[in-house]
């Protein structure tokens, strides 16, 4: 049926004139890929997939949002009336809110696992390193888009959350109180936050459509990687369609079920989706005990809590995303799957273990004992990064096959 | 030597005093008092009526008009509870208390929180609010006042005055004070989320028709791939 | 495709399931635009009819529109009878929208109303949407014809209705006005919606 539809002509008068179908089978049809891509390489389509979601809950939820902190009585404002108002007002509001929150949980899980993926086999190396550099500008940019979005139900969190975040900028030296009122357009965070975060939180998702464009032209031109790490050769390739596409999809499919449990069963996944506290509407005079980030920034969170000059803990946050776009450069070895590399592959699991650590301590109250643990999995985290340019000269790897 | 000092310095840093944020150390809550709470029709009815003679004369629930308590169908009052109920306020009118912000900070020192979303925005739910209800004693430094020291509330002094009467309850009210807090709580814990019911029911078939396209892709995959290996 | 039935089952099943989940993915997204339940509660207003004095009308809201409800004084009544040749419509039969399910006999289709003596119409001129002015006393002069048995007159382009809300002939207008739904639910108690 589809090879119908492209030779039909109605897509050939479109293809005299736009080329579209070439593109289609360019990029979706021929495109050539490895034939031995395990399940893990199907998270950038489902990637997608919830960047979809996304958008397209996001845009209904706008219908109906207000984005203004004017009080309407008991320490409530518009837009935490207009967020209830969708809840229990608008017809399958509760659904498209949920889609929304879960969503966004959702998408940095498997932003996460995708990366993970990537780090394993190597997939960052050359002639890779453009499309990894993306791939991190992509986590940044979401890390953004999430960030202008908690703010909007203007709950405890979200206030407290916003002013503890734009504090940040406070703290570098020089311009550091002008380029604070410059991110909240006042003295606190404010109405005026709220209104311009709202237009950010709108306006981040086109950048991000921009940006993952890039990253999969990037991708079609150096192509996948594959957990064998080497080129694949003309045997070792297969079309796009119709093998990927039925993989995907079937990696979709699960991902649907895991995410809808949620959504309908679980949404606020007993506050770590949506946090308790956020119920409350944003008092500016009473600091919730904790506050915390939600748990896809708590990592990066904690390493600039674990450290104990306000200035130096932001240069490590930074640091911690520098280290990442750097990786490409960082790692010298020939060999690319970690699968070969016996000492990279336990550093590997260090790593994803440290950050593991960082997310568990950031989401937690400051004990002197959790202070210790999220130093030390600092340490782990940067040390990482600092071992792997010297890893290649005394690590033994393990002969790499011929052909996949 | 400059190795050295590096690893001293990281020692050093690893030894270092955290910024504030520790918590106050406040007396603890013991957990929370088991209960089951139910959104049958009887007990959310129940609830309704409490929170209109008791919560009403205090707190609010600014989401929820009376015509909602009709047409929310688990709580499914009939026109002619509802307009018992409520008296001279419209039908679509929030379900709002007499008391006034000023008056309130006037008797109490503070206003009385809104309840629509306090199961939602409390940890435990609705069994804290069951918790709390049933969480009056006498203050064992006997500082604070009876009725104002609750074992649920941080800091265990709450303006609220023991609304059920729980404190040197009789015997035999014990029952009935219980099954009140019950039907309070789970009516309060319905009305944070009113669609919540209705969210499950959906999910479940959701989760089957995935379930089935799901494995249709996987059967599907399984035949594709034949061609590969 | 293929050859192979199996495949080609499969295929047609997953391309049907998948198409299915996703016009059902869309009922929600739909559904929220329709108009909220608050907005729909809202839909409905509740009036009691005894606050108008004889021969006065008030103009209340439903909907975001102004309903008209006017006390009509027997004379008022009598005044409906007698011009039917200027009217283009006098037994309100032209749409439905000007005609209502109680609307039985002759005289309910002249009085336009449950009860006769009050009238709750539709304060919207059927012509572009403005709003009539009351003009109660008999008599023309000025803009109003010179028969002029007492109604409503549209100052935007000189529509004239009776004080059944039935519109003249001659004017832009192409309707009498409409008939909100609407019922007593006690004695003097309407509810319109």
């Amino acid at each position: 049926m589809l090879e119908r539809m492209l030779n039909s002509r109605l897509a050939q008068w479109l293809d005299d004139r736009t080329h579209v179908v070439q593109y289609i089978r360019f990029h979706l049809i021929d495109y050539p890929t490895p034939k031995n891509l395990n399940y893990w390489y199907a998270f950038g389509s489902i990637a997608l997939v919830v960047l979809i979601i996304q958008v397209l809950s996001g845009v209904f939820l706008a219908m109906d949002y207000k984005p203004s902190a004017l009080p309407t009585g008991n320490g409530f404002s518009m837009a935490f009336d207009s967020i209830e108002r969708i809840m229990r007002e608008v017809n399958d509001g509760w659904l498209i809110r949920y889609m929304h929150a879960v969503g966004a949980s959702a998408f940095f899980f498997v932003i996460y696992l995708h990366m993970a993926r990537g780090m394993y086999y190597g997939s960052y190396k050359k002639p890779r390193e453009f499309l990894w550099i993306m791939g991190v500008l992509i986590l940044v940019i979401m890390q953004a888009t999430v960030f202008f979005g908690y703010l909007l139900p203007w709950g405890q969190m979200s206030f407290w959350g916003a002013t503890v975040i734009t504090n940040i900028f406070g703290a570098i030296p020089g311009i550091g109180d002008w380029l604070l009122q410059l991110v909240r357009g006042g003295y606190g965070v404010g109405d005026v936050t709220l209104n311009r975060f709202f237009a950010l939180h709108f306006l981040f998702p086109f950048l991000l459509f921009a940006v993952v464009f890039w990253h999969v032209m990037a991708l079609h031109v150096v192509h996948s990687n594959n957990p064998e790490g080497i080129e694949p050769g003309e045997k070792g390739i297969i079309p796009f369609h119709p093998y990927y596409t039925v993989k995907d999809l079937f990696g979709i499919g699960v991902f649907l079920i895991v995410y809808s449990w949620f959504v309908f069963f679980d949404p606020t996944g007993h506050g770590l989706i949506i946090e308790t506290n956020n119920f409350n509407p944003a008092d500016p005079l009473k600091t919730p005990p904790d506050i915390t980030p939600v748990w896809y920034l708590t990592p990066w969170y904690e390493i600039l809590r674990s450290v104990p000059n306000k200035l130096l803990g932001i240069v490590g946050m930074a640091f911690a995303y520098v280290c990442l776009f750097l990786m490409p450069w960082l790692d010298r070895s020939p060999v690319r799957s970690a699968r070969y590399r016996p000492v990279y592959r336990a550093m590997l699991f260090v790593f994803f273990a440290s950050i593991g650590v960082l997310g568990y301590c950031g989401h937690h109250e400051v004990t002197p004992e959790l202070l210790l643990i999220g130093r030390i999995a600092s340490v782990v985290y940067f040390a990482f990064f600092a071992l792997l340019p010297f890893v290649h000269k005394f690590e033994k790897t393990r002969p790499v096959p011929e052909e996949i | 030597m400059k190795r050295w000092m590096a690893w001293l310095a990281l020692l050093g840093w690893l030894g270092l005093p955290g910024g504030p944020g520790s918590a106050l150390a406040e007396e603890a809550a013991p957990p929370l008092k088991p209960v089951t709470l139910s959104f049958d029709q009887k007990t959310l009815k129940q609830g309704a009526h409490v929170f209109a003679e008791v919560c009403m004369g205090c707190h609010s629930l600014r989401y929820v008009t009376w015509k909602h308590l009709m047409d929310y169908p688990e709580i499914g009052m009939t026109r002619e509870e509802v307009d018992e109920m409520r008296g001279d306020a419209p039908l679509t009118a929030p379900i709002k208390t007499a008391l006034s912000e000023e008056d309130a900070k006037a008797s109490y020192g503070i206003v009385p929180p809104d309840l629509t979303l306090m199961a939602r925005a409390r940890e435990g739910g609705g069994a804290y609010i069951y918790s709390l209800l049933l969480g009056f004693e006498h203050d064992p430094k006997g500082k604070v006042p009876d009725g104002n020291y609750n074992v649920y509330f941080p800091g265990h002094r709450i303006a609220m005055a023991d609304p059920l009467g729980w404190l040197d309850h009789d015997a035999d009210e014990e029952a009935d004070i219980k099954a009140q807090a019950r039907a309070v709580a789970s009516f309060l814990a319905f009305v944070g989320e009113p669609h919540q019911l209705e969210r499950k029911a959906l999910g479940k078939k959701v989760l089957i028709f995935l379930v089935v396209l799901t494995l249709l892709f996987w059967l599907l995959k399984r035949e594709v791939w034949k061609d590969v290996h | 495709m293929s050859d192979n039935p199996r495949r080609t089952f499969l295929y047609t099943m997953a391309g049907v399931m998948g198409t299915a989940g996703a016009c059902a993915t869309a009922v929600p997204f739909i559904r929220a635009l329709e108009p909220a339940a608050d907005t729909v509660a809202a839909g409905v207003t509740e009036f009691d009819v005894s606050e108008v004095e004889p021969g006065m009308m008030k103009t209340i809201m439903w909907r975001g529109q102004p309903i008209f409800v006017l006390h009509r004084t027997e004379e008022m009544l009598k005044s409906l009878y007698g011009h039917d040749d200027m009217l283009r419509d006098p037994l309100s039969r032209a749409i439905p929208e000007v005609q209502a399910d109680w609307m039985k006999t002759r005289e309910q289709r002249i009085t336009r109303a449950i009860k006769p003596e009050y009238l709750v119409v539709s304060g919207v001129c059927t012509h572009l949407g403005c709003i009539p002015v009351f003009e109660p006393h008999a008599g023309g002069g000025g803009d109003l014809p010179k028969r002029w048995p007492g109604g409503w007159h549209c100052a935007c382009h000189g529509s004239n209705y009776d004080l059944s809300g039935r519109v003249f002939k001659g004017v832009p207008a192409p309707y009498n006005l409409f008939i909100p739904p609407y019922r007593y639910t006690s004695d003097t108690t309407i509810r319109i919606g």
